[in-house]
């Protein structure tokens, strides 16, 4: 894998200028909104990566708390780390495509709120993990982790219930899609789950590393003769 | 006494009476909701109709953060005198302490509650519109939810640096379904505009999942060191 | 002795001033922005799509830069490791 890695980052970063070109400029422009709606090129392929890394991560903090395998907890760490980049360029390109579509930057509607609290819930998992120390920090963030992954149909069905009851401007309509947007939609997909893949791998690397350099350090200074005078 | 249900009475007991001899938790969530009340009033007219859209919401941002002050000092005693580590080479279930110490907490915000809705009542002018007796099942399942998850997330904050920060920071986001629940539901029985029997199943909903995750996983986080 | 570091140059009394006279500049670099941000013409469409185009790329190798900036820092622990 390590020496495939400059290769397959090479390719990652044709697919993607590939899909850019074909976003930009090959991919029909909206009757309706114009040239604006591109935005959902990004917009929407990351959402679905970022559902994938929290699906990953999810699973690993399972595996974790079944198996204490430190492996997975730095599969866990590195996926959550991934989905909450993702995450974050959902929720800055959301209001930068409802401002000049629907002339408002955010409404409480079911897509972007559930996103909004699957980032908050994230970005709470990873303060966790940086504020606790300790061998037993692992279990206590896949257990975080699975309250989170519990929480998120509640999330929906409540954020739902409260918009049928207090109905808001949609965003993000629904509608046919023309199968030439689809077709761009699906390469750009596809070119940031590689992308995303290649760099959770990289964290995924650096996490293994940190850890065998805590070890490392660890067992030095219990080896170290102690100087008393 | 042995047993599950002994030592649940024995640690709910004794926090209670503690808790009675010194009232600390009282006190400051008293303060803190009070604060809460008073410097909301100032930001919107309390006539009837408009109090009730939005008491709500401040009653349970008042609750919440009154319940955060409870929580926070949920394991203090514990972790002072070394009481944790007694608990963990003990026999006894670790499910019976997690329920004592939910419990107690759930007791806790209940009277803050009580003491605080008369408040509410005299400062907002609020009437409710639509069947009163729902606000009780309202409150009792809104509490449990901040309760429940509290107590679990307190034992977790205890391994961390800013333990203080770190519990609101972790109940908060995983709160949200429930706090939104419990705000639109006392909302819609306030202004009697719509149901709130979606809510009320919601927070049902949410405080079984939840009960059930802290029960299930509370062994692990008491063993942590 | 090696070069003294970037930290050690300073005392703390300085580092409080530069700290707090950053911190302004900061703040009113900030608020210009947004003043500017008010007072340009309504941006057409197409400015927000290069603007979130760009914005995901920002955030992209933001996360890159962070990684690669945790990379060599280990690099370093590991050659201090190694010379024990």
């Amino acid at each position: 894998m390590k020496r495939a890695f400059p290769i397959l980052a090479i390719l990652t970063a044709g697919l993607l200028s590939y899909a850019l070109y074909e976003a930009l400029v090959a991919a029909p422009t909206d009757r309706l909104q114009g040239d604006v709606y591109r935005i959902i090129y990004y917009h929407v392929p990351s959402a679905w990566t970022m559902f994938t890394f929290f699906a990953i991560n999810f699973v690993a903090s399972i595996v974790y708390l079944i198996r204490r395998n430190l492996k997975a907890d730095a599969v866990a760490v590195a996926a959550a780390e991934l989905g909450v980049v993702f995450n974050t360029v959902v929720l800055v390109t959301g209001p930068l495509w409802a401002r000049p579509v629907w002339g408002i930057w955010w409404t409480w509607d079911i897509r972007l709120t559930s996103t909004l609290v699957l980032w908050l819930i994230y970005v709470s998992y990873l303060l966790l993990r940086r504020f606790s120390s300790g061998a037993q920090m692992p279990m206590l963030a896949a257990a975080l982790a699975v309250f989170g992954a519990l929480d998120m149909p509640l999330v929906y069905f409540s954020i739902w219930f409260f918009r049928t009851q207090h109905p808001q401007p949609v965003v993000g309509g629904g509608g046919s899609i023309d199968p030439r947007m689809l077709h761009v939609w699906l390469l750009n997909w596809f070119a940031f789950e590689c992308f995303g893949l290649l760099v959770f791998w990289s964290r995924y690397r650096l996490e293994v590393l940190r850890r065998e350099v805590e070890e490392t350090q660890a067992l030095e200074s219990l080896l170290e003769p102690r100087s008393v005078r | 006494m042995t047993g599950a249900s002994g030592l649940l009475r024995a640690t709910l007991a004794k926090d209670l009476r503690l808790e009675w001899r010194s009232k600390d938790a009282i006190n400051s969530m008293l303060f803190f909701a009070l604060l809460v009340v008073v410097i909301f009033s100032f930001s919107f007219d309390p006539t009837a109709e408009e109090s009730r859209r939005i008491a709500g919401g401040l009653v349970w941002v008042a609750f919440l953060f009154a319940a955060v002050v409870a929580l926070n000092q949920t394991w203090a005693r514990e972790l002072r005198n070394q009481v944790l580590d007694a608990y963990r080479v003990s026999p006894a279930p670790a499910n019976s302490l997690f329920l004592a110490k939910a419990l107690g907490n759930f007791i806790f915000v209940a009277v803050l509650e009580a003491l605080m809705t008369p408040l509410f009542i005299v400062f907002y002018n609020l009437r409710a519109v639509g069947p009163a007796y729902q606000l009780l099942i309202v409150a009792v399942l809104g509490t449990w939810a901040l309760v429940v998850n509290g107590t679990f997330f307190a034992a977790i904050s205890l391994r961390t640096r800013s333990r203080e920060i770190m519990l609101p920071l972790l109940l908060f986001p995983i709160s949200i379904p429930a706090l939104l629940a419990m705000v639109e539901a006392t909302s819609s029985i306030l202004t009697g505009e719509f149901s709130a029997k979606f809510w009320i199943v919601l927070l049902v909903a949410y405080d079984v999942v939840f009960t059930m995750a802290s029960l299930f996983l509370f062994e692990l986080v008491l063993h942590a060191e | 002795m090696s070069e003294p570091r970037i930290g050690e140059v300073f005392s703390t009394t300085w580092k409080v001033l530069l700290s707090l006279l950053l911190i302004s500049l900061g703040i009113s670099v900030i608020f210009f922005l947004f003043a500017a941000i008010g007072a340009a013409p309504a941006a057409s469409a197409n400015t927000y799509l290069y603007a979130a185009y760009v914005a995901t790329w920002v955030i992209h190798i933001a996360y890159l830069g962070s990684l690669v900036r945790r990379y060599t820092r280990l690099r370093k622990e590991i050659e201090e490791l190694a010379k024990k």
